[in-house]
């Protein structure tokens, strides 16, 4: 468990402007800033510029804005027993945390889908509870039409002054209508666009987390594995506590790199990088949360005292408690210069950390990748690798964050080699959503002793 | 009687019973038919309003399509701030009027999209296949435009019906723009384009997955597809390309492999869609209360009728029984009359021999005791063929045959009757030609001649004249013809006179007579292996009747 901290900005860091007419209302920072601040001259190098947006303290929940949530509940044939009634107490306990001015409403689906509380205002809290008591699972499990029904319940009350987001619990493979992991994804690309995220929660070991994981990070939403239906609650809190604190809506970023500088990719959130303009979508922000993006850059060889503006940041959100659209500027630069201490001095930590943490989950996304072709032994040696690799960067950049990363990868290299496969796959992409996404809390459901587990024997996949 | 009563009855019962069974599941299964025939209806037209749902569905987002593709700089900023921004959007495209890609330019810096856009779209572009379908569009507008004129015309004139302005309304729609079905990935994909003004062609390739999501926001769920009036526990879905399933609704769970109890096929640009709805099959093949309605009917008319039987039977029985018991009455009295007759017709010919050696004879008692014998031979005769006819109702009737002359015994007979025949004037032709022995009954043959000429006596008198023909045919067929010149026989009763009890006339004045003379010589011939038929005759009538002699004992 680890929350980032907000440190002193880097060298590279030149102007971070905000304008608004609102002076009084908190802002969300914006921070720009580059790996180095100095580079070395005479040579054509890579380099790393880090985007970062930090959400402010929201004081108090009065203070919050309304939500607008569909709870997508499978309760399909195997949900039955302590899951379903685990999640039915989940659900109810969050709608009790929900106030008047709130929307919520309840999809379950099975084979087919039932909007069983269309969206309202939450002024009734006992006739939903009671609605969501009344749930008795059976049947297939059409996530699609479940979440297109959500969706289309959020959408009547669609607002960008509210939270729009579709929390969709399940425990299976989708099996009723499209159910491709690239289906459900564009559906998630195509809600984020409208502005509604999606959460999804997976329980237990059976269901389809390329699908789950795909659905959220396409839509921005939160990715969960769930291996015990008692954590449930948690995960509900959790996910409401996100819900409920976010402090900035439609948040947009768009980089412009300096003619001559090549973008080579954008690590972290979904992108589109067009010619020398990178547009982010970062949809939302949460109270304290430090959202941000690792621009990888190839700039050209330069002459020492050289100076070379490398990107200009523009970020627009919609700020949740003033209601007013705001709009922040950046920009960074790096110089050059022959002096190889100098350029060590120039080192931004921070950077380096988000940039270790987002290749490492590159490193961790492409183990996933052996694992799915059957190759576990370079599964393991990736993540091993991976490992070595965070350990060192968290000992050079003494970094807490990076320890957990590491931690995490130690557990699902542990399962790996135990061939424990379905949940270290699932812990991977859980991890890789949360990296992506910037999750304020990053966890893995492998940390807890493995006699605590449920021993079971995992066939090697393929 | 061959058949027994009983056996009468059960047919009497048994076969309005089948008919009524067999009308009965013929109503049934015409009935389950026409249910069957009915809730298919009410399914299709539900179907139908499903369809009717996505078809407007299809309509609002063209229009939007329409107004989103109305775009006439291509400046690939903006173009990519649309894409990026609009969530029904997976791609734009614009071809210039030479057919060359504008955007996204494969030549340019792709993102991510537009790559992949193009890698799934290339033929569709590089083999000019919407430009191809432009030339067909082009060549249709102005046979749209002039019914709009036409229409347009006819709204000034204040004649358009309200069908009219929907027409034109309809056809307005896709003269402007048009669907594509591409496919690539998981399914079809939609493309909307059209050719603005300036030539250039700007598409728009929709995001599947978000289409299907709002076209399924807006089919039922299931507690609303339960809620609809008339309501059936019923599953509909929507089928791809005859398979993949996209959207179910309904709370009934049909097991699987079972054929849909309705379908429809989705207008293009769906045309790879299918609805399907599922009932359950009771349902659909009506109540099986029809059937219990049909066994209980049976059973009540099977009931019905078998108490009408027992009573018909008991009826039938009793009057059977009536008159079996008259019949053996008659039967009993003559023989009781016969004993006396044989000793009246003794003593009558004792004392007629007396009368022959009296001297001087007595003409006047010889005359009278005449008329005492020829009334107690006829007599006798008479009782002869009531027995004759009660004994072969019991079929107890039983053939004796003996070798004689049929000759002899036809001369005797003829003698008999002398007496009769010459009172009455009657010319007697004989023509006898079986001189030969034969195994014949002689009781038998003469019966039957006694009969034939006892008819002549009575009904042909007025013809004084009798002709009988004997003759042996095949060496042992005694043929045996009697004819006269009498009133003859009705053409159309000829076949009617050996019935039993039927008379030529219900006329008083008509000579007496029981009516069963004719039915007991067919019987008796019949029974001695021959027949008995209307002859040929010039006038009056002839009796043939064939005797077959048995075979040599």
């Amino acid at each position: 468990m680890f929350k980032t901290t907000h440190v002193a900005l880097g060298w590279g860091m030149i102007v971070v402007l905000a304008s608004g007419p609102h002076v009084l209302a908190e802002q969300v920072e914006l921070d720009v800033a580059s790996s180095y601040g100095i580079l070395k001259s005479g040579k054509k190098q890579t380099t790393w510029i880090r985007v970062g947006l930090t959400g402010f303290t929201m004081e108090s929940d009065k203070e919050r804005a309304p939500v607008n949530v569909a709870i997508v509940l499978d309760k399909s044939g195997s949900m039955n027993g302590e899951k379903i009634e685990r999640a039915k107490a989940a659900a109810q306990d969050a709608i009790d945390r929900l106030g008047p001015n709130d929307i919520v409403s309840v999809i379950t689906y099975d084979t087919t889908v039932n909007v069983l509380v269309p969206a309202t205002k939450l002024t009734d809290k006992a006739m939903i509870k009671s609605a969501i008591g009344r749930i008795r699972s059976n049947g297939g499990t059409a996530l699609f039409a479940g979440v297109s029904k959500g969706a289309a319940e959020v959408r009547k009350f669609l607002s960008e002054e509210r939270v729009n987001r579709i929390i969709l619990l399940s425990d299976g493979l989708a099996n009723e209508g499209p159910s491709s992991p690239s289906e459900l994804g564009s559906l998630g690309g195509s809600l984020k666009k409208e502005g509604i995220s999606v959460s999804t929660l997976g329980l237990g070991l059976d269901y389809n987390e390329d699908l789950m994981a795909k659905l959220a990070s396409r839509s921005g939403g939160n990715h969960f594995f769930i291996e015990r239906a008692t954590e449930l609650a948690d995960v509900f809190n959790q996910e409401f506590q996100d819900v409920t604190s976010v402090v900035a809506q439609n948040v947009r970023l768009k980089v412009n790199i300096s003619e001559g500088i090549r973008p080579v990719r954008v690590l972290g959130n979904e992108s589109e990088i067009s010619g020398q303009t990178i547009f982010v979508d970062l949809v939302q922000i949460y109270s304290q949360q430090d959202k941000h993006i690792v621009i990888e850059v190839e700039v050209p060889e330069s002459e020492s005292g050289q100076r070379q503006r490398l990107a200009k940041v523009s970020a627009t959100y919609l700020n949740m408690q003033s209601q007013e659209a705001d709009k922040l500027t950046g920009a960074v630069a790096v110089e050059f210069s022959e002096d190889v201490e100098k350029v060590e001095g120039s080192l931004n930590r921070k950077v380096m950390e988000d940039v270790v943490a987002f290749v490492s989950n590159e490193q961790n996304k492409l183990a996933t990748d052996f694992l799915d072709a059957g190759d576990l032994v370079r599964c393991a040696e990736t993540l091993e690798k991976n490992n070595l690799y965070l350990k060192a960067n968290a000992d050079m950049y003494d970094s807490d964050r990076l320890i957990q990363l590491q931690k995490i990868n130690g557990f699902q290299l542990d399962a790996v080699q135990q061939r424990d496969l379905v949940r270290a796959r699932k812990d991977m992409r859980y991890l890789q959503n949360s990296i992506d996404l910037n999750s304020i809390e990053v966890n893995s459901q492998l940390q807890v002793p493995v006699d605590s587990a449920p021993a079971q024997p995992v066939p090697v996949k393929k | 009687m061959t058949r027994s009563p009983k056996t009468l009855l059960i047919l009497l019962v048994a076969l309005p019973l089948l008919l009524l069974g067999w009308a009965g599941l013929q109503l049934l299964s015409l009935e389950d038919r026409q249910v069957e025939e009915n809730v298919r209806g009410l399914l299709t037209d539900r179907l139908t309003e499903t369809k009717r749902v996505l078809a407007a569905e299809i309509q609002v987002k063209a229009s939007e399509m329409e107004q989103l593709t109305s775009i006439d700089s291509y400046d690939v900023d903006s173009l990519r701030a649309i894409v990026r921004d609009d969530p029904r959007l997976f791609q734009l495209f614009v071809i210039d009027p030479n057919d060359f890609i504008v955007y996204p330019d494969p030549r340019s810096q792709l993102n991510q999209t537009e790559r992949e856009f193009l890698l799934n779209a290339s033929s569709l572009i590089n083999d000019r296949l919407l430009q191809k379908s432009v030339l067909e569009t082009q060549s249709d507008p102005p046979d749209t435009t002039q019914k709009g004129k036409t229409t347009r015309l006819n709204l000034l004139s204040a004649a358009a019906s309200p069908s009219e302005i929907i027409q034109k309304s309809e056809e307005k729609q896709p003269t402007a723009g048009r669907w594509f079905v591409w496919y690539w990935g998981p399914g079809f994909h939609l493309i909307y384009w059209q050719r603005r003004p300036n030539g250039y062609l700007v598409g728009a390739a929709l995001d599947r997955s978000k289409w299907i999501s709002d076209l399924i926001a807006e089919l039922p769920d299931t507690s609303e597809a339960e809620l609809s009036p008339n309501a059936a526990p019923s599953q509909s879905q929507i089928v791809e390309s005859g398979s993949k399933v996209i959207y179910k609704w309904g709370r009934f769970r049909p097991t699987s492999g079972v054929e849909p109890s309705a379908e429809l096929q989705l207008p293009y640009p769906l045309s790879a869609w299918e609805l399907q709805t599922f009932v359950p099959t009771d349902f659909v093949t009506a109540g099986k209360n029809g059937v219990y309605v049909l066994v209980a009917g049976l059973i009540l008319s099977t009931l019905a009728l078998s108490g009408l039987a027992i009573l018909i039977d008991r009826e039938y029985g009793r009057e059977a029984r009536q008159a079996e018991q008259r019949v053996s009455f008659v039967n009993q009295v003559s023989h009781e009359l016969r004993t006396p007759l044989t000793n009246i017709r003794m003593y009558a010919e004792l004392l007629e021999r007396d009368f022959e050696n009296a001297d001087p004879p007595s003409t006047d008692s010889n005359r009278r005791l005449n008329v005492i014998l020829n009334e107690s031979h006829r007599l006798s005769r008479l009782i002869g063929n009531v027995l004759t006819f009660a004994r072969h109702d019991k079929q107890s009737l039983t053939v004796c045959p003996r070798m004689i002359v049929p000759d002899e015994t036809v001369v005797e007979v003829v003698e008999r009757f002398r007496p009769v025949l010459d009172r009455m004037g009657i010319e007697t032709v004989l023509q006898l030609d079986a001189r030969k022995t034969l195994a014949i009954d002689a009781d038998l043959l003469e019966q039957i001649l006694e009969n034939l000429i006892s008819n002549v006596e009575k009904y042909a008198c007025d013809g004084k004249w009798m002709r009988i023909e004997t003759g042996i045919l095949d060496e042992k067929v005694l043929r045996l013809v009697v004819s006269d010149r009498g009133p003859g026989l009705p053409e159309r009763e000829s076949c009617r006179v050996f019935e039993p009890f039927w008379r030529g006339t219900d006329e008083i004045s008509q000579a007496a007579g029981t009516g069963i003379g004719l039915t007991i010589v067919r019987s008796l011939a019949r029974l001695h292996g021959g027949d008995a038929k209307i002859g040929p005759a010039s006038s009056g009538a002839s009796f043939v009747v064939e005797l077959r002699g048995v075979a040599d004992a």
